[in-house]
């Protein structure tokens, strides 16, 4: 493994800013194929660098007992935005700057900007294909999946077919993905997959076991590693949902949610999932009720909710006719 | 008059309400006016109270010779919640309220509010936001415009600014209200002076004469004696900018230079060792230009940025020869 500090700025206080990108070479030849994985452009999101932890240490062990293994190139970048990880926000905390919203063309030239475009250019020149490893934000919670934009769904859900998440959602574009990592590499055509999993400031493990797993599977078959531990768990088939098959309850009142559901489990339509509650008048303010028949994959966690809030989205087993 | 244009319940006290004020007829030219974006922006919402007495003042005759002939509304607070907590961003959700726009009817907070405002300015004929500089940096008061045409061009010379910049077209711009108004139809005009966390009154007389002479060339007020005045406005694209990096890490000194116009090599500030107070290193103009930003926070990394120049040799007028 070579370790590289990609980017670097010092500062006033006397550290510097470094971006580390950790590289596994092809054995002997051309690599058949690049690929890189990417976390913490969000800083209180730590599923991604657990998944990194244990790819690199998995890797190493690869690189060490079986180096003729690697036919191809893997890059870690497993804290892309060091200053936010050490602070546990989501941004740039000297500038409250989402680095996830200055990918691609991008005006200005402030820190975060700067660094985000660097680190933008040196993933794209080095990679086949890129893994972006998100958690959720402070409010809810997801089962570990691969989210696609439809105009890329052709190429990139047979990839995500091997990386044991449990859903597939492909999803229409909107807005907020103009200035993301993901949309800008595959509008580069490079194939980008945008892994969300979990909740932020927290780490699941048996989430990031499945995934972990998962981008060894990915990297099996495409061909950069020969071969895998003795002990991977079989691959499950993940569900693969359109936009019509996703449904969701929002809040109809303000209050606390509380969650009678677990994440993951099944429900019926209609079937109750929590409760939204008046804490002041001691009142039951609505029942919150499944959205349709299929899988709860978003759950609200922060209980705190405003009404229209998003409290849980259901994979549904069939797409509603339209 | 005062309106309400957004009543939700909060999970534990007071509703949260946001208002806005209107004026004139509601057929005709519409101009909105939109402060408040972020909580820390405070010569926007100064200038926002001002010009609604004034216009209160117009409405009940206690401002000789002026006529309100078209309808005015303006939005002094949208980022409410950031606002009781003093920062540009609500810390429970962390989201630029203007990295939200067109936002969602029902959805979580934040974009519901920002779905208001879309709402209630979509029949606009013109749309004025407020802003200051970026955290840390100071602004000169200047119009940024967006998608700039002849016609828009022609409007901005009646806002009395003497510096315009053209903001080149970005996907990042995207989710701004700005932009989402360009592509709705308004004619939209960021006026920037300052920066955040400061009441600058010099920077607001400038706004406040330069929205009332607005007002009066696009006939939505009228006065019967004086005539709306133009005056001559430098122009400048993106490419006419120049971005001036540090090379050294520590603290940075400015040049009392913000808003005026600096020669080739002369000395914008100096960066200083923060353990020690040693000057390491001068930063100069690299080209004649007018300084329309400069840091205000001392602490600069290496290569961060300290000020931007509009070249010179770049501008274009508008006037006498538009």
């Amino acid at each position: 493994m070579k370790t590289q500090t990609l980017l670097t700025r010092r500062s006033p206080l006397g550290a510097s800013v470094n971006i580390i990108k950790q590289t596994f070479s092809a054995h002997r030849h051309k690599p058949v194929q690049r690929v890189s994985f990417v976390s913490g452009l969000h800083g209180d999101e730590f599923e991604g660098p657990y998944l990194c932890h244990r790819l690199i240490h998995a890797l190493r062990q690869i690189q060490e007992a079986h180096p003729e293994a690697f036919q191809g190139e893997v890059h870690v970048y497993p804290a892309a935005n060091p200053p936010a990880l050490n602070h546990g926000t989501r941004l740039w905390p000297f500038y409250g700057s989402d680095m996830n919203r200055m990918m691609g063309p991008h005006p200005g030239a402030p820190l975060p900007v700067q660094l985000s475009q660097e680190l933008f250019e040196d993933i794209q020149s080095s990679s086949d294909l890129v893994v972006d490893i998100h958690a959720s934000n402070l409010h809810l919670k997801e089962l570990p999946q691969i989210r696609i934009i439809e105009e890329f769904s052709e190429e990139l859900v047979p990839l995500a077919l091997q990386t044991h998440a449990d859903l597939i959602w492909v999803h229409p574009m909107a807005g907020v993905f103009e200035s993301t990592l993901g949309y800008n590499l595959n509008k580069s055509n490079i194939p980008t997959l945008v892994v969300e999993t979990g909740i932020c400031l927290r780490i699941e493990p048996d989430f990031v076991d499945r995934l972990f797993h998962g981008m060894l599977q990915l990297l099996h078959h495409l061909g950069v590693l020969t071969s895998l531990p003795s002990d991977m768990p079989p691959a499950p088939t993940p569900q693969v949902v359109y936009p019509r098959g996703v449904a969701q309850s929002n809040a109809k009142h303000s209050g606390l949610f509380v969650s009678r559901a677990k994440l993951g489990q099944r429900v019926g339509e209609d079937e109750i999932i929590g409760q939204v509650l008046d804490p002041v008048e001691g009142a039951v303010l609505e029942e919150v009720t499944a959205p349709g028949n299929g899988i709860l994959f978003t759950l609200r966690e922060q209980p705190a909710v405003h009404s229209g809030a998003l409290l849980a989205r259901v994979a549904l087993n069939q797409e509603p006719k339209p | 008059m005062k309106k309400e244009i957004l009543n939700i319940p909060t999970p534990f006290g007071e509703p949260l309400i946001l208002y806005k004020n209107q004026w004139g007829p509601e057929s005709g030219d519409t101009l909105s006016i939109v402060s408040g974006l972020q909580g820390d922006r405070l010569n926007g919402l100064m200038v926002a109270s001002r010009l609604s007495r004034f216009l209160n003042d117009v409405e009940s005759g206690n401002e000789a010779g002026y006529q309100i002939q078209g309808c005015i509304q303006i939005f002094p607070v949208v980022n409410y919640k950031a606002w009781e907590t003093g920062s540009a961003h609500w810390p429970f959700d962390g989201q630029d309220v203007d990295l939200t726009f067109p936002g969602m009817e029902s959805g979580e907070l934040t974009e519901t509010i920002c779905n208001t405002v879309i709402q209630h300015t979509a029949e606009s004929d013109y749309g004025i936001i407020l802003q200051t500089g970026e955290k840390h940096y100071e602004e000169a008061p200047h119009v940024k415009l967006i998608a700039p045409n002849r016609k828009r061009r022609t409007l901005t010379r009646s806002l009395g600014f003497h510096t315009v910049r053209e903001v080149a077209e970005s996907p990042s711009l995207i989710l701004n209200l700005a932009k989402q108004w360009d592509l709705m139809g308004l004619h939209p005009f960021i006026l920037c002076a300052g920066k955040s966390q400061t009441y600058h009154p010099q920077y607001c007389d400038l706004l406040l004469d330069g929205i009332v002479n607005f007002m009066r060339a696009e006939g939505l007020l009228s006065h019967h004696r004086e005539k709306a005045s133009q005056r001559e406005t430098a122009f400048f694209d993106a490419q006419s900018e120049y971005p001036v990096l540090t090379r050294e890490a520590g603290l940075f000194y400015p040049e009392p230079v913000i808003g005026t116009t600096v020669k080739e090599g002369e000395k914008l500030g100096e960066v200083r060792d923060l353990y020690q107070g040693t000057v390491l290193e001068q930063i100069h103009a690299p080209e004649e230009g007018y300084v329309v930003t400069l840091r205000d926070h001392p602490m600069v990394h290496e290569k961060e940025l300290v000020a931007i120049l509009l070249g010179e040799k770049n501008r274009r007028w508008f006037w006498p020869f538009g």
